[in-house]
């Protein structure tokens, strides 16, 4: 990120890890003392949590105060600048990147066996990081089927490797 | 005597043909790994421990070492070739060893980088042998206050070093793996903390899902956010260094052995701040200053001899004090619980051979990235080349292999993924991930240590300052704190500038 943009950046940011830090010390009383069954309420669940909440609190609000007086709080957010930032190309390929990280990890090996699951993973991220839209389909032919190889490949690979050799089972 | 007999024993105990060729392709696939660009280290150790969850404990422990010390070596393969570090610990050897490839020196280049990381790490283990038992007897003194001073000063050292612009962000970092580690079921009452009704979260966070997500995941997005990759093209020269370029430089790697082995000693600071401070120092003290960054073979040798020589020294409070001297030697000591090995204050009592094991584990290791590292050069360029798009996946896919595979959770699939994107919002921000990582090791021995500390003390605080070691480690702790600071840095110049004044006074 800009040097320039690290004030807004810290001004969000100090917030969110205020609201954890509260958060945190907020549920850390809520917890069992346990003084009734002869414990020590120095040795309750919640002090060292409450403690470590605290000082992320506190560290949190030297940035969030630091973060003012270098005028993090002047976001400048319009439609403009919000739009420059979704059409930047290494924001698309960012959000992408996350996008299957969540759909494989989280949906497509719950629903679907590993084989199947990581064949059509591996195709769609060569496929879609490596087909250039601006040229014709006929001329990128090799994308698709290289994709096909790769994944076949890897998929066979690591399926054998895990299970014949390491011994994991796989979902 | 007796540790040399100890070592001699250990050695041939590995020299067994199944430890041997455990040792040659996991330190080959550690240089692999370390090459490309947004393949670390920690990920390369990580990945590697669910693989050899079957193995017996000393072979897999062997393998994961010689991951370790082959992916430090094997960043500065892709820092000299392609300016762009392999991991993180390869940052100071673009600096010079790039140049030397533009100059068609490369073959040079990486001759000098394995001979530094070479020698850098045999230095690191004379220091691991020799300090590991002493530190071992020392560290029976610490107590339930000492280690919570400890787990402290570890936060507040990491973050200092990690983040050297803004030190309060990796003191947050810190704090953030602190509260991370409190996940879950704790030990005293078996209370479920932060679990909100969730059988699963009640069983607390586990190290290496985490660790695959922050260091594996977070670098795939990383490295996919940037469309372009700079192709290799530079033809590969003479290999072997020179003698004179080692023994002109003597000094230097002596100082960058003992710098990068004592600063791996430090916990959760890694082997880019040994890097770099042998570099600075190297700089500093040289006779040729003006080459640096230009092509120096002084300031590569440094960078190397010193991110190589952390990796032993990351090892030693792993073994004495089982605190983790940096993110890979973090995954380390999750392997070595995991396989029921129990580093600790302990571990000269239980176990005293296990120490002479991983010296010549270090040892085995050092020698193979050495002789593959010579003997690999031309065929290991080949794969710098492959494209990205086609790499990352195949690495995703092993990432979320390797959480699944240790205890079978789709949950754990889940922390991969969520400290993937947390891991790289933080990169984003500037928040270091070292200190977090530190944080979560460390997390279960602050809140035990602390509440049997405060239970012992009866809620009284001075209990917490009345023994040497805790008073030496509050200071410590006070004076990083305090050191980064303006007024004391004025103080400082003004204290320096008086002191230098009265020399020249008494001079003249």
């Amino acid at each position: 990120m800009k040097e320039s943009n690290m004030p807004r950046a810290d001004f969000i940011t100090s917030m969110i890890l205020i609201v954890v830090g509260v958060a945190a010390v907020w549920n850390s009383l809520e917890m069992p003392r346990y003084e009734n069954q002869g414990g020590n309420f120095l040795d309750s669940p919640g002090i060292v949590p409450a403690l470590l909440g605290i000082m992320l609190v506190a560290l949190s609000l030297v940035v969030f105060i630091r973060s003012i007086v270098r005028k993090g709080y002047k976001l400048g957010w319009n439609t403009a600048s919000l739009s420059a930032v979704v059409k930047d190309t290494m924001t698309v390929r960012m959000l992408v990147t996350i996008a299957f990280g969540v759909v494989y990890g989280l949906f497509l090996m719950r629903w679907l066996h590993f084989i199947a699951a990581t064949l059509i993973f591996v195709f769609v991220f060569i496929v879609v990081f490596e087909y250039d839209i601006k040229k014709p389909l006929a001329a990128q032919w090799k994308v698709p089927v290289f994709a096909i190889v790769i994944s076949t490949a890897t998929t066979a690979g690591v399926y054998l490797a895990f299970t014949k050799l390491f011994l994991v089972n796989l979902p | 005597m007796e540790g040399l007999r100890m070592l001699g024993e250990a050695l041939l105990g590995f020299l067994k043909w199944d430890i041997l060729l455990s040792v040659v392709w996991s330190t080959g696939l550690g240089i692999i790994i370390g090459m490309l660009p947004g393949l670390t280290a920690t990920m390369g150790v990580a990945l590697l421990t669910t693989l050899t969850f079957k193995m017996a404990a000393n072979n897999a422990i062997i393998t994961l070492v010689c991951m370790y010390i082959g992916a430090i070596y094997g960043g500065s393969r892709s820092a000299i070739l392609l300016n762009i570090p392999g991991t993180p610990a390869n940052a100071a050897t673009c600096v010079d060893g790039y140049p030397l490839a533009k100059q068609g020196r490369a073959g040079q280049a990486i001759g000098i980088a394995t001979t530094g990381s070479f020698l850098g790490s045999v230095i690191g283990m004379i220091v691991l042998a020799l300090f590991t038992p002493w530190l071992g007897r020392q560290a029976l003194l610490f107590k339930s206050f000492e280690m919570f001073w400890f787990a402290i000063f570890g936060i507040i050292i990491c973050g200092n070093l990690t983040a050297p612009k803004d030190p309060l962000k990796g003191w947050i970092a810190g704090f953030i793996g602190l509260l991370i580690a409190m996940i879950g079921a704790e030990a005293r009452w078996s209370y479920p903390r932060f679990s909100f009704g969730s059988v699963e979260i009640s069983g607390g966070i586990e190290l290496i899902p985490a660790m695959v997500g922050a260091f594996g995941f977070a670098e795939i997005i990383a490295v996919m956010k940037h469309p372009v990759m700079e192709h290799v093209n530079t033809k590969i020269d003479r290999i072997w260094p020179r003698l004179k370029d080692i023994t002109m430089y003597w000094k230097t790697i002596i100082r960058s052995g003992i710098v990068g082995t004592i600063i791996g000693i430090i916990p959760g600071v890694g082997e880019d701040t040994a890097a770099w401070v042998s570099y600075d120092l190297a700089k500093r003290s040289s006779k040729e200053k003006e080459l640096f960054g230009k092509g120096s073979i002084e300031g590569l040798m440094a960078a190397e001899t010193g991110n190589n020589a952390c990796v032993p020294g990351a090892i030693i409070p792993v073994l004495t004090l089982a605190v983790p001297g940096s993110a890979p030697a973090a995954v380390l000591l999750g392997a070595m619980l995991i396989h029921g090995v129990h580093p600790g204050p302990m571990i000269m009592q239980e176990n005293p051979t296990f120490v002479s094991e991983v010296v010549a584990m270090v040892l085995l290791a050092t020698i193979a990235m050495f002789v593959l590292g010579m003997s690999l050069v031309r065929p290991l360029v080949k794969v710098l080349q492959v494209p990205r798009s086609k790499l990352m996946p195949i690495v995703f896919i092993l990432c979320m292999v390797g959480s699944f595979a240790i205890q079978q959770r789709f949950f754990d699939i889940g922390v991969m993924v969520l400290f993937g994107i947390l891991g790289y919002a933080m990169r984003e921000m500037d928040y270091p991930m070292a200190p977090m990582v530190l944080g979560i090791v460390l997390g279960k021995i602050l809140d035990n240590n602390l509440r049997r500390a405060l239970v012992i003390s009866g809620g009284n605080p001075l209990r917490f300052f009345d023994t040497p070691v805790s008073i030496i480690l509050i200071a410590l702790t006070v004076f990083v704190v305090v050191a980064r600071t303006k007024w004391f840095a004025a103080g400082w110049k003004a204290a320096r500038g008086a002191v230098v004044g009265l020399f020249r006074k008494k001079a003249s």
